[in-house]
């Protein structure tokens, strides 16, 4: 169903892709709003990102590999438009979710720590992470995705974690008072 | 001391936590709206469905094309005899938009080894640089087919001929089963998708491989197999792997981490050509371990150590067998985080990373001196985080790969407009000194031994 409508939209079918389109823009906000911390950038790449993947989907010749495909063009689209923002890219906040009732204290505490480390990440550093610990894609798509040599993303993901353990390990010094959100 | 977190779990409960995909109606309606007003690019017509005036002008295209091949078979055949210069053994290589050029190291001569396709094209093949030998004499790069799990890899020498090629089927005999599902699952089928890791012997005629899997294979200038050294069961299949060649050449020390175990575990084992058994040398002990390099002589290690219980994590320096270990009290930096150490050729220094607490990935590159124990900070570097670093043969400079590198005297990044790409850049380690030597590089390497 799904491939015959990635056809039918490569071959032009507004509707087709409509529906496709409709199918995929979730799952593309939530990913751009998880790597870019940023809801109104986050829509303006997804929107860009669809209208992209309309011009080109022709030029897509292996349709099984869609979803790659997509992973990529959104990424692509989201890197430019960090661009225009880079300088400001600190300090911003997509969305306060509520801590969960049966949250415990370290636990919220630990999300608050890895929110702060998530916020210093590159872009293309939170990318590799959103794309295997939200996606769950192994490592190896993920550098299919990104169009990157395995080792790059690797070395992203390593680097990347290793700045949120040291996030989440900042909380180990004995520093009486810390404010923890209940 | 709080409990081990496991950060994995963390950090996927964390991400699920924050998705939301609120407000996307209004996303998908704008799209769709954008989209009604723009066609699509097709891919161009066949040959016989284009116009006169545009086949005339391939036409004409061809001639010159062929007309500029003519003049490069002439240039070829001056170079080959001598009349045009070659970029010297050692020279520069560099990966750029799926090319592997060759310069000189001054800079001159491009030579393009391998003319791949774009990142951008999901179906073309392309190629990923990886090493020099040591002296300079070959190098090894990999070709790429985007949709095929096929992996080329090919030794070339100083020139940039391919004189040796082969490909690596997955091993499975003796290989630990990948944990499913979850983190760490990635498929032996999968792992044929990516590049493999290489590591050149210190005489420079042997190849160490690890093709993800449960062995580590050892070839020759020729491709041909020499030898296949099996990691010890349990171990390094699917977490952060890291080799380094014993300077007799006979061995080779593998960085690598227990199935299961937690991630920062490394443990150095020694695994020897003449098939000895694997011997752990490093046990494991209170320190966190991350981005273990054994040192050029293979007697230390340089590691990433984040010390319980602050944060402040310097790098720290231990005998191979993981004994002894000492922080280098000069790569403490208060509230940072101190990662990635580099040895230089001659092992009197390290290279290493600072992270800086900026958006972006921005990092001090400092460097301290192993016999006087003085630490300076060489440049400010803003990375995309692939962390591709190396020492000049000669110890004198490190080239980086990175958007933008400032000099010695900014001890903080300043706001600036970012270039578009990742350029490589040297830089006087007693200096300071930064150059800008090329745009629009995606990986390079460098001989440490150039004859």
């Amino acid at each position: 169903m799904r491939g015959d409508l990635v056809e039918r939209a490569r071959n032009g079918d507004r509707e087709a892709f409509g529906q496709l389109a409709a199918g995929e823009v979730d799952r593309l906000l939530v990913i751009a709003r998880l790597v870019m911390r940023d809801a109104d950038h986050a829509d303006d790449a997804v929107q860009e990102a669809l209208i992209r993947c309309w011009r080109q989907l022709p030029n897509l010749r292996d349709l099984d590999r869609f979803d790659a495909w997509l992973y990529r063009i959104l990424v692509r689209t989201i890197a430019d438009e960090a661009k225009r923002y880079r300088r400001s890219v600190r300090n911003i906040r997509v969305i306060d979710v509520e801590p969960s009732i049966d949250d415990s204290f370290q636990v919220i505490a630990d999300r608050e720590l890895i929110e702060r480390g998530f916020d210093r990440l590159s872009i293309d550093q939170r990318t590799v992470v959103v794309l295997r610990h939200f996606v769950g894609l192994p490592l190896i798509e993920v550098a299919t995705a990104l169009g990157i040599p395995a080792g790059t993303a690797k070395s992203r993901y390593h680097y990347a974690m290793s700045a949120l353990r040291a996030a989440l390990e900042a909380d180990a010094r004995p520093t009486a008072g810390r404010k923890v959100v209940a | 001391m709080n409990p081990p977190v496991d950060l994995e779990q963390v950090v996927t409960a964390w991400l699920g936590d924050q998705a939301s995909a609120s407000g996307s109606d209004r996303v998908l309606a704008a799209a769709l709206g954008r989209a009604a007003t723009v066609g699509q690019e097709r891919r161009r017509p066949t040959w016989l469905q284009l116009p006169t005036g545009v086949r005339a002008r391939y036409v004409a295209l061809a001639v010159l094309i062929v007309g500029l091949g003519l003049v490069f078979v002439g240039g070829a055949m001056l170079a080959a005899s001598g009349l045009v210069r070659q970029p010297a053994p050692g020279g520069l290589l560099y990966q750029r938009d799926g090319d592997i050029v060759l310069v000189s190291r001054d800079g001159t001569d491009p030579i393009v080894v391998a003319d791949g396709a774009p990142p951008s094209d999901v179906d073309g093949r392309w190629y990923a640089l990886e090493s020099w030998a040591p002296d300079g004499r070959h190098f090894v790069y990999h070709e790429i087919q985007s949709n095929q799990p096929r992996v080329v890899t090919h030794i070339a020498d100083a020139t940039g001929r391919s004189i040796a090629s082969f490909e690596i089927e997955p091993a499975t005999t003796g290989a630990t089963p990948a944990p499913t599902p979850g983190p760490g699952s990635e498929r032996v089928d999968r792992a044929l998708k990516s590049k493999w890791h290489t590591w050149w012997s210190p005489d420079s005629t042997l190849l160490a491989v690890f093709p993800w899997s449960a062995e580590v294979r050892i070839f020759g200038l020729d491709g041909g197999l020499r030898a296949t050294l099996p990691l010890p069961p349990g171990y390094g299949m699917w977490r952060e792997f890291g080799l380094r060649w014993a300077p007799d050449g006979k061995s080779v020390f593998v960085v690598i981490t227990a199935d299961g175990g937690s991630d920062s575990a490394r443990e150095v084992w020694q695994l020897a050509l003449d098939g000895a058994p694997p011997e752990r040398l490093a046990p494991g002990h209170a320190l966190e371990r991350w981005d273990v390099e054994v040192s050029p002589d293979g007697r230390r290690v340089a590691f990433s150590g984040l010390n319980y219980p602050s944060l402040e994590g310097p790098i720290y320096m231990a005998s191979v067998d993981g004994s002894d270990p000492q922080p280098i009290a000069a790569t403490s930096h208060p509230g940072e985080v101190s990662s990635f150490p580099l040895w230089s050729p001659d092992g009197t220094r390290l290279a290493y990373m600072v992270t800086l607490s900026y958006g972006g990935l921005n990092y001090q590159l400092r460097v301290v001196d192993l016999r006087t124990g003085t630490d300076r900070l060489v440049a400010t570097a803003w990375d995309d985080g692939s962390i591709n670093r190396a020492w000049s043969a000669d110890g004198q400079r490190l080239l980086v790969r990175a958007y933008d590198v400032e000099p010695a005297t900014h001890e903080a990044p300043s706001p600036r407009v970012m270039r578009k790409d990742t350029a490589l850049w040297s830089i006087g380690v007693d200096d300071g000194d930064v150059r800008l030597i090329m745009e629009n590089v995606d990986a390079f390497a460098t001989a440490t031994r150039p004859r």
